[in-house]
């Protein structure tokens, strides 16, 4: 007499030995779409990052650069980058960023405290490795202003500076160029900064006495340019 | 009452009976290509092909077709001794018993066979050949060249073919038959004409193309081991059906069930 039970055991032993290579080709193919998934959307995102990231223009510390950006999304390229602040480009706005690359580099951004939507990215572009903090919306700048109160790094007031003036919040843009300036009167981009947003706010008068003031201290070609431009208006 | 799985089991029991005998297309042509053979003046012929592709019963099946029209006997089990094969020869030529203390004189017997020729045409016809030594097999060959005699033999085609290979034995066969494996379709008229035989419809009809290639796949087309496989199939189903009814879909065999089956006769492992 049969045991069939006992045959249904091995049966059930065969079955799922019979099994495991289907099993493990299923695992397999998954594993390979999901990295072929991953690159691709890997690709899409690095190829985006470097469409935004215009390694053809470097700043260089006493230059203006005049990149329009989004108020919404700012990237900040950490210190392996030749160009440390890049901006996506979609408003009209213009922005001056001298000085950014030794303020930046010297003294990061806790990134903790800056970034508010987890979004960091570290992509390679050649083979620079570059650190993306995607900063998304106010409290952030108010994180980095906290911070400033507390350890008055003058890379966060410049940053803030920059921010405002970039989020058009000129009468914030002055307030931070000041304290940059208040740390380091040498920082041309504050005065830049400073200059620029009086115009904005309509003190076009104050602007000039700024830069002229300046230009006398530094004889800067930069905001002789600036002043150039103000006056021909 | 047996239940019909029962009756299927049984129908698998394998056996050389000719009731049991399907008629598949190959084995119609090698019938028919073995009673042409009888009719020629042949001496010997060889009928070999695996174990389980069915000589015996194409043997038995010609031996009961033709026992009105010829002298033919069929010699299902080899002779142990030579003695006693020529003690069962003795009693074919002669239609007399021989006492069992004496032994027959080879050459006198061929003389003796030589003596009817044109007169009879007795077809011994010996399953399982290969059970003969070689000394045996030559001398029912120089029976043979008596003419008298004719001599249909069956054996299995083995890895070296021994009997086959050697000259002077292949010399005389003048005609050779080989049974080969059935093919899936074949195999699927057997076991489906086997069932519809005892009435079985309706389990016929449940055993689908999907069974029958893995019947086919795990048997090779050989007769003796579908046989075995299907009896192991219904005797598992004749379980379900008392103890577990659940586990049987009536409409369909399981595939399940198959594989069981060939578990059970190691034609795959756990």
């Amino acid at each position: 007499m049969l045991d069939v039970e006992e045959l249904e055991q091995q049966w059930k032993k065969y079955n799922k030995r019979r099994k495991r290579p289907v099993y493990l080709v299923i695992v397999i193919v998954g594993i390979i779409l999901l990295v072929i998934f991953t690159l691709n959307n890997k690709s899409k995102y690095l190829s985006n990052l470097i469409s935004k990231i215009d390694t053809h223009k470097p700043v260089h510390s006493n230059n203006i650069t005049e990149n329009k950006l989004n108020n919404k999304e700012i990237y900040i390229l950490n210190k392996y980058m030749d160009k440390p602040i890049l901006t996506n480009t979609s408003n009209d706005t213009t922005v001056d960023n001298s000085n950014v690359k030794n303020s930046y580099s010297d003294a990061p951004l806790d990134e903790n405290e800056i970034y508010t939507d987890n979004d960091i990215v570290k992509p390679s572009v050649g083979k620079k490795i570059v650190n993306i903090i995607k900063v998304s919306n106010n409290s952030a700048y108010k994180d980095v202003e906290r911070r400033f109160r507390r350890t008055h790094n003058i890379n966060d007031a410049i940053f803030l500076a920059n921010m405002y003036y970039n989020k058009r919040n000129y009468k914030k843009a002055i307030y931070w160029s000041m304290q940059t300036n208040k740390l380091d009167k040498n920082i041309e981009e504050s005065w830049l900064i400073f200059a620029k947003s009086k115009i904005k706010i309509g003190k076009k008068n104050e602007a000039i006495r700024v830069l002229r003031a300046y230009i006398k201290r530094s004889n800067s070609y930069e905001a002789k340019k600036l002043l150039k431009k103000i006056i021909n208006r | 009452m047996k239940n019909r799985f029962e009756i299927a089991k049984d129908i698998f029991i394998d056996s050389v009976d000719i009731d049991d005998y399907i008629e598949l297309g190959r084995s119609q042509a090698a019938y028919r290509k073995l009673e042409a053979s009888i009719d020629k003046p042949l001496k010997m012929v060889l009928l070999f092909g695996k174990p389980g592709t069915g000589k015996s019963i194409l043997l038995n099946r010609i031996a009961t077709q033709l026992k009105h029209k010829k002298e033919i006997y069929y010699f299902d089990t080899p002779a142990t001794t030579q003695k006693e094969f020529f003690h069962k020869v003795f009693k074919i030529l002669t239609k007399k018993e021989l006492p069992s203390n004496a032994e027959v004189n080879f050459a006198s017997l061929v003389e003796f066979c030589k003596g009817f020729r044109g007169k009879r045409e007795i077809v011994i016809l010996l399953d399982e050949a290969q059970m003969y030594d070689a000394d045996l097999m030559e001398k029912i060959r120089l029976l043979s060249d008596s003419r008298a005699v004719k001599f249909i033999v069956s054996l299995h085609k083995t890895e070296d073919e021994d009997l086959i290979a050697k000259e002077h034995f292949q010399s005389r066969i003048w005609e050779v038959i080989e049974l080969k494996n059935a093919t899936l379709d074949e195999l699927s008229t057997y076991i489906h004409k086997k069932l519809l035989k005892q009435n079985l419809f309706e389990l016929s009809n449940s055993i689908k193309d999907k069974n029958l290639k893995l019947i086919h796949k795990y048997t090779d087309g050989n007769f003796r081991e579908c046989n075995k496989l299907m009896y192991t199939i219904f005797e598992i189903c004749e379980y379900y059906d008392i103890n577990a009814p659940h586990k049987l879909d009536y409409n369909k065999l399981p595939l399940k069930i198959v594989e069981m089956a060939a578990l059970k006769l190691g034609y795959i492992n756990a």
